[in-house]
């Protein structure tokens, strides 16, 4: 068959054929084997991207092996961080992680998962950043968008039949948040700001942590945070 | 090992360690590369990213069912033309899918398979729509290609196969396919100087009809665009 015949083939199966969804307790895996026709596991779950602020001037101005470790150390370290708190990594793709969350309070594990990942930079990626390369003055910086929608999880069956696509308002809505220029290293939407839990609202001392920062950006009210939690 | 002894040694490791490097003969897969150290694999590559336009406003706006059509059928698409002319499936992120050629004509090939995923869009699955849903959704996307060298790590993140790709042209790239310019299609001028003439003009033969107009710079990189399609 030819590719014309094989991908007009593939776009009428899926434009002409119903769906059958599934509810999901639990993210899916590659393991979960999602058919590979109209099937899709709905799941209600909080996504975080994680992205690493200016790999375009990190690269265009910085030797390829310096640029290289800092992906590697800030990718390495969201994944870790998400996987510790029960979240799964689920793309992945070059200088950003994503995260899908499911479960108690998932919004609120998602956001602490944030603020570690931003003390994690802060506290162990820049000092070992700065032994490694001392003359450097780079300063690594990332950023993290959070929400919270239903999500639809297709197998588009594209290398190894277990390349799902993650269709719902929170993957867009977090992966935008995560480009914003605000100056912040932590955006939550709206959402998840009137659910969070308490003791992530405001500090040990007592001070607000986030900042309403309105809907003119992105059509729907965002929250930043400068804050960041030690591991 | 906790998860802050754990994180501390990655880092200092990956700080403090040299690098082994080689120049890839072909596109690295991650059993080519080791996770746990600096280890890493040169290319002079072309790269191609071809992302969804609007996925925010699909999603948003249209049934569940109907934008994950939409998205499986564009992300197969454009996997299987990337493949198809030559190219290697290297990341896929949602709603955009990274491409990556090597080789003597890796600027053509992009190019031409960049076409190819416009008629993808525009010649069947625009069609394959319609008969079923009528002219309630225009699917629109865009590919972006550049040139550079790319150096190729293992992250070691999930059972030791995510590469990370570090190069001008995968940022770039990624850039382009965001651009709002008309086009669907935007090559960098690095690209665009090195397509053999069926890649630039609509006649080869005479060199005429050039598919590709000037955008100037965007994003620190020179553009062209163009909104050919390339049957096949």
């Amino acid at each position: 068959m030819s590719v014309k015949d094989e991908i007009t083939k593939y776009a009428h199966d899926t434009f002409t054929s119903t769906w059958t969804t599934t509810d999901g307790r639990k993210v899916p895996t590659p393991e979960s084997n999602i058919g590979l026709g109209n099937v899709a596991t709905k799941i209600n779950a909080t996504i975080l991207y994680a992205d690493l602020s200016d790999s375009t001037g990190l690269v265009k101005s910085h030797e390829k092996a310096f640029a290289a470790e800092v992906y590697k150390t800030y990718v390495y370290s969201a994944a870790k961080l998400i996987r510790s708190a029960g979240g799964s990594v689920t793309a992945y793709d070059g200088d950003r992680v994503m995260g899908v969350f499911m479960g108690d309070h998932n919004w609120s594990v998602a956001t602490r998962v944030a603020l570690k990942i931003e003390g994690t930079v802060e506290d162990i990626l820049r000092p070992e950043m700065k032994q490694g390369w001392p003359n450097k003055s780079f300063t690594i910086k990332q950023k993290c968008g959070i929400a919270y929608s239903e999500v639809w999880v297709a197998n588009t069956g594209i290398r190894g039949n277990n390349d799902y696509v993650w269709v719902g308002n929170a993957a867009n809505y977090a992966a935008k948040m995560a480009a914003l220029k605000k100056s912040y290293s932590t955006y939550i939407t709206g959402a998840i700001y009137d659910v969070l839990d308490d003791g992530l609202k405001t500090t040990g001392t007592g001070s607000r942590v986030w900042t309403d920062l309105g809907s003119a950006d992105l059509g729907f009210r965002i929250w930043g945070a400068n804050a960041h939690i030690s591991l | 090992m906790t998860l802050h002894e754990d994180l501390d040694a990655y880092v200092s490791r990956t700080f403090g360690t040299f690098w082994t490097t080689r120049n890839g003969q072909k596109v690295p897969d991650s059993g080519d590369i080791a996770s746990t150290r600096n280890d890493a694999v040169n290319l002079d590559a072309v790269v191609l990213y071809a992302d969804l336009r609007d996925s925010t406003g699909l999603v948003r706006d249209e049934n569940d069912t109907f934008a994950a059509e939409i998205y499986k059928s564009y992300i197969y698409c454009a996997a299987r033309v990337i493949e198809n002319r030559g190219g290697v499936v290297t990341a896929y992120d949602g709603d955009r899918v990274m491409g990556v050629y090597i080789g003597d004509a890796k600027n053509s090939n992009a190019a031409r398979a960049a076409l190819e995923i416009n008629y993808a869009v525009k010649q069947i699955i625009q069609p394959s729509l319609e008969k079923i849903y009528g002219h309630k959704y225009t699917v629109q996307h865009k590919v972006g290609i550049d040139r550079s060298d790319l150096l190729v790590a293992n992250t070691g993140i999930r059972g030791n196969t995510d590469l990370v790709w570090v190069g001008t042209a995968a940022n770039n790239a990624a850039k382009l396919a965001t651009l709002s310019l008309g086009y669907s299609t935007y090559a960098s001028e690095k690209t665009y100087l090195c397509m053999n003439a069926a890649s630039t003009y609509k006649d080869s033969e005479t060199k005429t009809q050039n598919m590709w107009t000037y955008l100037g710079w965007h994003h620190g990189v020179e553009v062209w665009g163009s909104n050919y399609w390339w049957g096949f």
